[in-house]
């Protein structure tokens, strides 16, 4: 599902030495694995994140999703690529203001030209759970719930990966915990998953574990990550 | 994705950023309901001068006036200057001259303010204004300086109610005046006095009688036929420059108006209309297009995460700089569209208001409608290609 050889990336700034955010990552994730990735703040998982979900381009390495070489596709490609294939979630939800539960869920859809737009999108929500909060607006909804419809947003496309960075960083526990819950359910009905977090619980709860460490991804935890207690 | 997904996601934004939609909106609106208002107005108001013009100034006529100096209204002209005219032309069929008051006429209890004008008998011929009822001016009147009044209809109106105003007595100062007849209807004149509201006395009453002076304030030429028009007022001016004693290279001190020239004041006049004020609604709509791709701008910045959220989701960067293209297009579509309905609706007050026919010029519309459009595309290009440029992992950061 996704083959990663030798990702290198690394910011540059006028005045100050190259910062390599990622050195040389190498990553295998097979369909249907539900994957944490867990590491210092700083230490490049959003980097790499960015990267699987082709809203970044590696500086070098080789990028390998479904199969196909990613890595040097023109900009229009990408974009159909994350549309059909990927599904993010974010920590801040990143749902449009202003805008129905159903609308925001209607979005990749919009851009994917398909048609029953707004049945798929009843049906995302009611996958999460939200079928009574339909016509709520993100500023009427709970935090937790908010993030729900992001992961309906995500999920209405149908994608084979979801990838999510740290979608429990804003919830409360219990929120969280729901969310979770949510996550690995949709694994169980065979969605491939990577999620980002700096609960140690959670990623406990994770067929696998990675952990990043100043740009290098190893396979175990190099020691419990101090997550919240 | 489809233009139409597009179109409703433009409108629904709108709706949703109502306050900004409204401020991007405002410039359009006003500049192209100026722009249709002016185009109107001014196309109205040149049928209906150029109309009036007619009624009171025909292709043989010449008007003198005096005007004013920098010591008020002049008192140069005199009859004598008239009769020295008439003796150097003699395509000059006839002329009149007029010299106005403000006096209160007074019928029994009645009493009303009104502008009486005195006039010769030749005033019928010149003026080609005849009467209703009773008797125009006539030369015993002239020459005996009679105290005979010609009404203007409404004047009686407001005067005698339903009674008959014919050889009954009115008063002007205290001064008794026969009423010998009603002066045919007019209208308003281009200097926008009503014409139906007015006494008319014989010159000479009005001279010694009313005003005790010896000069007029103006005098209408009525030239036997059209073609001596112009050659005749150039005569008529080195006459009055003789008779006012005039040197060269002095200013005259009375001006002369000609069809020639009366044509060319309209045209000048209407210049202002037809060139200036559309310039002045561009200098709007272009004030608007700076003002909406500003805030267009702003929406840009404000919406950084929906931008790369849109991207995130698939959007491709051509969707998202039409997305915005499209949102600044349909702002200034309405807003045009508002602007043109808001524009007629103050041009039917406006003809309601001064009573001339007004119709909507329809290249006013389209040209505002035009303006509108192309107000939005300029103003939507640079912002959407900047939110199109925007890299998705920066704006969702
Ligand atoms: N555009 C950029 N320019 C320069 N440096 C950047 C840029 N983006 C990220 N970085 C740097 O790259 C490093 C890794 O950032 P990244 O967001 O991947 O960390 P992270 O592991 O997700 O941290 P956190 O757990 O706090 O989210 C950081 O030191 C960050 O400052
Ligand atoms: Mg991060």
């Amino acid at each position: 599902m996704i083959e990663c050889r030798g990702i290198c990336k690394s910011y540059e700034r006028p005045g100050e030495p190259r910062l390599d955010v990622l050195k040389s990552v190498d990553l295998n994730i097979e369909p249907g694995e539900f994957t944490a990735v867990v590491g210092p703040s700083g230490s490049g998982k959003s980097t790499l994140m960015n990267i699987l979900g082709l809203l970044d381009r590696p500086d070098s390495g080789n990028y390998l999703l479904g199969g196909e070489p990613v890595s040097n596709l023109p900009h229009a490609r990408l974009a159909s690529l994350r549309n059909k294939k990927i599904g993010f979630v974010f920590q801040q939800f990143h749902l449009l203001p202003r805008t129905t539960a159903l609308e925001n869920v209607e979005l990749p859809l919009v851009y994917a030209d398909t048609d029953n737009i707004s049945d798929r999108a009843a049906q995302a929500l009611c996958r999460v759970g939200l079928q009574d909060r339909m016509t709520h607006t993100p500023a009427e909804l709970s935090g937790g719930q908010q993030q729900r419809v992001a992961i309906a947003r995500a999920l209405v496309n149908d994608p084979e990966i979801i990838l999510a960075d740290e979608p429990t960083g804003n919830l409360d526990r219990e929120s969280g915990a729901g969310i979770m819950a949510l996550f690995q359910e949709l694994n169980e009905s065979g969605r491939t998953i990577i999620f980002i977090t700096h609960d140690a619980a959670l990623a406990a709860r994770a067929g696998r574990v990675l952990t990043m460490n100043e740009g290098i991804l190893a396979e175990e935890p190099a020691q419990p990550v101090g997550g919240v207690a | 994705m489809k233009n139409g997904k597009v179109m409703a996601g433009s409108i629904r934004m709108m709706w949703r950023y109502k306050l900004r939609t409204f401020l991007m909106s405002i410039g359009v609106v006003v500049g192209v309901a100026v722009l249709v208002v002016i185009r109107s107005y001014g196309a109205g108001m040149e049928a209906n001068i150029m109309n009036k013009m007619k009624q009171f100034f025909d292709a043989t006529n010449i008007m003198v006036t005096t005007g004013f100096s920098a010591d008020g209204p002049r008192t140069t002209l005199k009859l004598e200057d008239l009769e020295a005219v008439q003796a150097a032309c003699p395509e000059i069929e006839a002329w009149d001259p007029s010299l106005m008051r403000r006096k209160t006429a007074q019928y029994r209890s009645e009493y009303h303010p009104v502008l009486v004008r005195g006039h010769s008998e030749h005033a019928e011929l010149v003026w080609e204004r005849g009467v209703t009822g009773g008797r125009s001016l006539d030369a015993s009147d002239v020459k005996a300086s009679a105290r005979v009044a010609l009404l203007g209809y409404k004047t009686a109106d407001i005067l005698f109610g339903d009674d008959d105003p014919l050889d009954q007595s009115i008063q002007l100062d205290g001064v008794p005046y026969r009423v010998i007849g009603i002066l045919e209807p007019k209208g308003s004149d281009p200097h926008g006095e009503d014409r139906d509201d007015e006494i008319h006395v014989p010159i000479s009453t009005m001279m010694r009688r009313i005003a005790n002076v010896d000069y007029i304030n103006f005098a209408k030429l009525r030239v036997t036929e059209a073609k001596y028009v112009e050659d005749v007022a150039e005569r008529v001016e080195a006459v009055l420059r003789q008779q006012h004693a005039l040197a060269d290279g002095e200013d005259n001190d009375f001006s002369l108006f000609t069809p020639m020239l009366i044509k060319k004041m309209v045209a000048r006049a209407n210049k202002v209309f037809s060139l200036y004020l559309p310039l002045v609604a561009a200098i709007a709509l272009l004030v608007a297009a700076i003002v909406i791709a500003n805030i267009m701008l702003m929406a840009v910045k404000e919406r950084i995460p929906e931008i790369g959220l849109r991207k995130a989701v698939g959007a491709t960067d051509g969707q998202v700089s039409r997305q915005f293209l499209m949102e600044a297009f349909m702002v200034t579509l309405v807003s045009g569209l508002a602007g043109i309905v808001l524009g007629l609706g103050v041009l039917a007050v406006i003809s309601a208001r001064v009573d001339v026919p007004m119709p909507v010029s329809a290249t006013a519309v389209g040209l505002g409608l035009a303006a509108a459009v192309v107000v939005g595309i300029l103003a939507g290009i640079w912002p959407s290609r900047h939110a199109a440029r925007m890299d998705p992992v920066a704006a969702l950061r």
